[in-house]
């Protein structure tokens, strides 16, 4: 289902001539992103990106929505803190070599920094065999693992977005706030969430 | 066996009180029964099914949904007989190998890793090709026209039947707001679905 569909089923279960389509849209994507946040999140996707040597930031992928682990050729890089990375060498930020760790303090949002500075450019990805995860994989290149919203949301999980799309915009105030109907919404909502297995 | 999907949203419609579909058009309920059930699915995985995954030479990650348009969660992975071990996390797998993530240059398929509902590891990458066979819980087909689908089986056990209709209950009392009612039943589907919880955590 694509973002409009769930938005209609939500109104559907609402049975509420007054949801307003661009709230709710705004709602949607807030839900989404909750989910995304948690540890089990259901929607992972991975996607290559180049790295150049002597740059350290990178942004998400364009549909990332949560960062999930980043892989440099043949390493997944350990999360740091700045302050940890400190504590270790004050020159953090100038050392330059193969990436072990990666961190997102301290940088715009969307963005996160390998460290130490990359000294290696990617290969080229050639498209040979139509696998860029397999025998085309190039040299050097970073792999992104990060939660996402999908585009098509599946069957199964769509009735727990609508429900937390409803319990958010029945609970604001407007001139149809009904906060015992947001409430339950909230609650079979985690129920629903439960029985699906998350 | 399996009940069919018309005469069970009568009953569902029955439970709601709203006998013949008086405030709930059919073909809404059959929509809310059929939504319910693919959930129930998802989460204690009733009814399987089983897929051939062509494993391309060095290959490690893939995105399983696109491989199995239905497959929701992954319960095992098979090369001929022999079942891979699962593991849970990527932690897991450094804890296999520190260097899983370009380890392509493995005889044979060892592990797999489920990575949320939409990517699947398979450790080691292989030298040459190969396959696997993937055991999944499935979306079950959709219901969504009281009069055409209303012969059609349910793909839900019997015995598991009673689960998707307490949801839909509670979801179509909800939907009328009928909140009291629909809080009462969100109690017995809390238990419910501990229960099923539990049941599943001791098999």
């Amino acid at each position: 289902m694509n973002k409009a569909s769930v938005i209609a089923y939500a109104k559907q279960l609402a049975r509420c001539s007054d949801l307003d389509d661009d709230t709710l849209d705004i709602y949607y994507d807030d839900v989404m992103e909750t989910i995304a946040k948690d540890a089990n999140a259901p929607f992972m996707d991975a996607a290559q990106f180049t790295i150049t040597s002597g740059t350290a930031t990178y942004d998400y992928a364009s549909d990332a929505l949560v960062l999930h682990a980043v892989f440099v050729h043949d390493k997944i890089l350990a999360p740091a803190r700045v302050s940890d990375l400190e504590a270790y060498n004050d020159a953090w930020r100038s050392l330059s070599d193969t990436p072990y760790a990666m961190t997102e303090d301290e940088l715009t949002a969307r963005t996160f920094m390998l460290i130490p500075n990359p000294d290696t450019t990617s290969d080229s990805l050639i498209p040979v065999h139509g696998e860029p995860f397999g025998e085309d994989y190039p040299d050097n290149i970073g792999v992104q693992l990060y939660a996402e919203s999908p585009d098509d949301l599946p069957d199964w999980v769509s009735t727990c977005v609508a429900l937390r799309i409803l319990a958010l915009d029945f609970a604001r105030p407007s001139e149809y706030q009904d906060v015992a109907f947001a409430e339950a919404c909230t609650k079979l909502a985690e129920v629903f969430w439960k029985g699906t297995g998350l | 066996m399996s009940r069919q999907a018309g005469p069970t949203t009568e009953i569902l419609l029955k439970r709601v009180r709203e006998y013949g579909g008086l405030a709930t058009d059919t073909d809404y309920a059959i929509s809310i029964l059929s939504r319910c059930q693919r959930i129930a699915n998802a989460g204690f995985g009733f009814v399987k099914t089983s897929g051939t995954l062509t494993v391309p030479k060095q290959k490690l990650i893939y995105t399983y949904r696109s491989e199995f348009a239905s497959a929701i969660d992954i319960t095992s992975v098979k090369v001929g007989t022999r079942r891979l071990l699962r593991v849970d996390t990527l932690s897991d797998l450094a804890a296999l190998d520190i260097d899983w993530w370009r380890k392509i240059d493995g005889t044979r398929l060892e592990a797999f890793c489920q990575l949320g509902r939409s990517l699947l590891i398979l450790y080691p990458g292989l030298a040459s090709a190969s396959s696997a066979t993937v055991t999944y819980t499935k979306l079950t087909t959709a219901a969504t026209s009281f009069s055409g689908n209303y012969n059609d089986d349910l793909e839900l056990p019997d015995e598991q039947l009673d689960f998707a209709l307490m949801l839909a209950e509670a979801l179509l009392l909800l939907s009328s707001r009928r909140n009291l009612e629909a809080s009462k039943r969100l109690s017995d589907l809390t238990e419910a679905v501990t229960q099923q919880l539990n049941l599943r955590s001791t098999l």
